[in-house]
């Protein structure tokens, strides 16, 4: 896949991970890697670029007598998530409209 | 390789960038490799499951080191201290006329100027105008046959023309002096300022 279409989804991936409680970095590999190739050393630029830009905030709590860190979404990640939603519907038409005629082309 | 050495030699092998990004970076790895062995991994494996020390180095984002200074220092420059602004404010009685009073100096120092220039170019036209109404009157005079007259009107014509051109030029060097001027005082001023 593109790197740069990957890229975007990876961060909006992680985004989905943590949108409806926060979730730490271990965790949030074992969701995304069922549909997206991700390690330790992918997910930590994402994070800290996420963090800068805001999408989201993160508290460090204690588990099991040591430290982690825990991820949660703000209000601004949470926009960005519904915008990509709202922009995949148009997406999908595209894609649906690029597969058909692919078809058509095929039969002829 | 155990967590402890693997933490290890990431620090060593991160060693130059800002302390606070190391702590940071090394804090994330210790967590990943705790975080597998409380999974059921044992402590080899979770530490292989993190690639090589230098992978993990190659893959750290290059937006730390650079940009950060450059953004600190223009903020050092932009930054007015709490004493700067209470002078400023405290000395607003004072430093507000001096400045209306330079600005409107400046300003009646250009007007003057000027209008010098526009009452020198007076002298030119008011010459040309008494030059055309001279040739009217030789014109009106031949007509009439009164030729001395006529004569008269176009000696004081040609007269009233070179006079005129001669003072055309005359203001034209004005001109030139007073833009001279103005320059070289906008000049002056700059300096005070910049």
């Amino acid at each position: 896949m593109d790197i740069q279409l990957k890229r975007g989804l990876l961060d909006l991936c992680v985004l989905s991970a943590i949108q409806d409680e926060e979730s730490y970095g271990y965790q949030i590999i074992k969701d995304i890697k069922p549909y997206l190739e991700i390690s330790e050393s992918t997910l930590y630029p994402i994070l800290r670029r996420l963090e800068g830009a805001e999408l989201l905030t993160v508290r460090t709590a204690e588990h099991n007598g040591r430290l982690r860190k825990y991820y949660s979404i703000t209000a601004l990640g949470r926009a960005r998530l519904a915008d990509f939603r709202a922009e995949w519907q148009e997406m999908k038409r595209i894609y649906e409209h690029i597969v058909k005629e692919g078809e058509r082309s095929d039969e002829t | 390789m155990t967590k402890l050495e693997f933490l290890d030699s990431l620090r060593k092998g991160l060693a130059g960038m800002p302390l606070e990004d190391i702590e940071k970076f090394v804090e994330y790895y210790k967590e990943s490799i705790e975080d597998r062995m409380e999974d059921g991994l044992s402590e080899e494996d979770a530490v292989s499951a993190m690639g090589t020390v230098e992978e993990v180095i190659a893959s750290i984002p290059v937006e730390n080191p650079a940009p950060a200074p450059k953004t600190e220092e223009k903020k050092a420059k932009k930054k007015w201290g709490a004493l700067e602004i209470v002078l400023l404010i405290l000395g607003f009685p004072l430093w507000f006329p001096l400045i209306v009073t330079v600005f409107s100096v400046v300003l009646t120092v250009y007007i003057v100027l000027w209008t010098a220039v526009i009452s020198l170019y007076a002298l030119p036209v008011s010459l040309g105008v008494s030059a055309l109404g001279m040739a009217v009157a030789c014109g009106i005079c031949a007509v009439t046959g009164q030729i001395a007259f006529a004569l008269l009107a176009l000696g004081a014509c040609l007269a009233l023309v070179g006079l005129t051109i001669f003072s055309f030029l005359l203001c034209n060097l004005c001109v030139k002096a007073v833009a001279w001027c103005t320059k070289t005082l906008w000049k002056v001023i700059k300096g005070i300022f910049v």
